[in-house]
């Protein structure tokens, strides 16, 4: 680079206006797509949780209440903040973590081929349910919107 | 101001090319259907519409009633190892309505329980576990249920030849997909070919079923035909799983005409549903579920006096070496189905004939599905998708 160019370089501004253009067109998106994913989420909160074992319901939780464990297959451990459901079947283990704070379920853990259980988003009222199909293990939302007008398949 | 010229600035433009480029990837999978423009709409861009011809159904008109007062009722009850969400809604409040919907339920549970109990495998002296263990060239008798259910099965069977075939039922078991057997854990476990050639050669003697009706009693007769495997003689055994549901919502929505619901709809387990009208919106809306990320919806359609069943590969399968196993056995190779059709809803007509044709359809493969849509379900909507 010549000599010149370099002076030229050092007298130009910081920011030209097609540099202002870009940043501004990229703190639009990001603003775009935050007001977009927050106000198009169902806010309500999970009511509570309830896992079933094939057709067998083997636990009930109603955040703010007592668990209602309904089959010696599960084993509950629960602290302050979260409870911890071990259902052990035939054909394995699941283990379901209850987040009290923030209102979810997620699968912890299973002894399932795949695991693909694991992969299922955390429980909260905009997810159906988490299934562990190889264990007939299901994880769903305790209450149900029977007036809804939307049918999943 | 030299960093943020040379070093910030090119990556962000850098980024928002990768961001564009993201944009534009091309389209993974296809959604085929025959659904009319404006039936439908596509909510994920990774997905892309192939139309189908032939459809021809003529849209039909509802009365419009006052709804304002109509409230939900609903429960979820077990039924052939799954559940199924029973929802009504009318105006409560009117004299008699609570024991007119208590009446309903009692009647929708039986039902559910006989039908279970005629169409297993596993219940003992279900007829289809008395089917199953009774020897080749039998004839036993069947309750009106199993009888109406192999009536559809053998039409469907025909209609499709023999592309649904609810004689697979070794297959399924030896899949991991029945009682019998557990998933195999890893290939060795797997059945070999020429045991499964056999299995499929016998499941191809489906058609000498024969159903027989005299008077008020019902009577099936199993096949002459047997084949060898490990020096065990097998006659014919069947698996009406891929019928059941659909059958059980056609007679639950019986129900719902003779207790005079009109707004409501039973949803065996996303598999059959007959659905009614809402008081809201008046059609339901149907969402239908990636069936390789769960929870996100790729497409909707609307849903009013019709009933619908759906099958697809994740619904149960296993991955072994990278190959993905489902519980929908091919009647052509007698292993689960890898044509590359993840899943299949039929809308309109019969659930059970849906239910079958929605197994039919996933072995068929794109091209003779297609074909097959085109001339023989001029009358139903359809979706299959593609990876």
């Amino acid at each position: 680079m010549s000599l010149k160019k370099i002076e030229q370089v050092k007298k130009d501004k910081g920011f030209k206006i097609f540099d202002l253009i870009i940043y501004g067109a990229v703190l639009v998106l990001v603003a775009v797509l935050f007001i977009v994913v927050f106000t198009t989420r169902d806010t309500s909160e999970l009511s509570g949780v309830k896992i079933t074992v094939g057709t067998e319901v083997v636990f009930e939780y109603e955040f703010g209440g007592e668990f209602n464990k309904k089959s010696d297959s599960v084993t509950v451990e629960e602290d302050g903040k979260s409870i911890t459901v071990t259902v052990t079947t035939d054909e394995g283990k699941n283990v379901v973590y209850i987040d009290k704070d923030k209102k979810t379920a997620k699968m912890l853990d299973a002894d399932c081929r795949g695991k693909q259980c694991m992969y299922f988003p955390e429980l909260d009222n905009n997810s159906k349910y988490i299934y562990c199909s190889p264990h007939g293990v299901k994880v769903e939302p305790l209450s149900r919107d029977w007036n809804s007008p939307d049918i999943i398949i | 101001m030299k960093f943020l010229r040379r070093i910030l600035l090119p990556s962000v433009v850098c980024f928002a090319l990768v961001l564009g480029g993201g944009c534009k990837k091309n389209t993974v999978y296809t959604v085929y259907t025959n659904m009319p423009d404006g039936a439908y709409t596509l909510e994920d861009k990774n997905f892309a519409v192939e139309k189908i011809g032939g459809y021809a159904a003529e849209s039909v008109s509802f009365d419009e009633v006052d709804t304002s007062a109509f409230t939900p009722r609903g429960y979820s009850l077990p039924a052939m190892f799954v559940e199924a969400d029973v929802v009504v809604m009318t105006d409560f409040d009117e004299d008699g309505a609570q024991k007119h919907y208590n009446d309903f339920k009692t009647e929708v549970n039986a039902l559910l329980k006989d039908i279970s109990n005629s169409l297993s495998s596993t219940v003992e002296n279900s007829d289809i576990y008395n089917f199953n263990n009774a020897s080749a060239g039998d004839t036993i008798e069947i309750s009106q249920i199993t009888y109406e259910v192999l009536e559809k099965a053998i039409y469907v069977y025909e209609m499709t030849t023999g592309f649904y075939n609810p004689a697979l039922y070794y297959n399924i078991n030896a899949y991991g997909f029945g009682s019998t057997h557990k998933m195999p854990e890893n290939s060795s476990d797997l059945p070999d070919d020429e045991t499964v050639k056999k299995y499929t050669d016998l499941a191809t003697h489906f058609n000498e079923v024969e159903i027989d009706k005299q008077g008020d009693k019902y009577f099936v007769t199993k096949p002459q035909y047997t084949v060898e495997v490990d020096g065990e003689t097998l006659s014919l055994k069947l698996d009406l799983g891929g019928i059941g549901k659909g059958y059980a919502a056609d007679r639950v929505d019986e129900l719902y005409d003779k207790y005079g619901y009109n707004y409501g709809y039973f949803n065996f387990a996303a598999s059959s549903m007959a659905v009614r009208s809402n008081p809201d919106t008046g059609a339901y809306n149907l969402g239908f579920t990636n069936p390789r990320w769960f929870n996100k919806q790729y497409f909707k359609t609307t849903v009013r006096g019709e009933k619908l069943s759906t099958s697809g590969d994740n619904e149960q399968f296993y991955n072994l070496d990278g190959v993905r196993y489902c519980h929908i056995i091919s009647p052509e190779t007698g292993k689960p189905v890898q044509t590359g059709i993840m899943s299949v809803t039929v809308i309109g007509g019969g659930a059970a004939e849906d239910d079958a044709l929605t197994t039919a359809i996933m072995c068929m493969g794109r091209e003779r599905a297609v074909k097959f849509i085109e001339e023989k379900l001029t009358d139903r909507r359809v979706v299959f998708t593609c990876e």
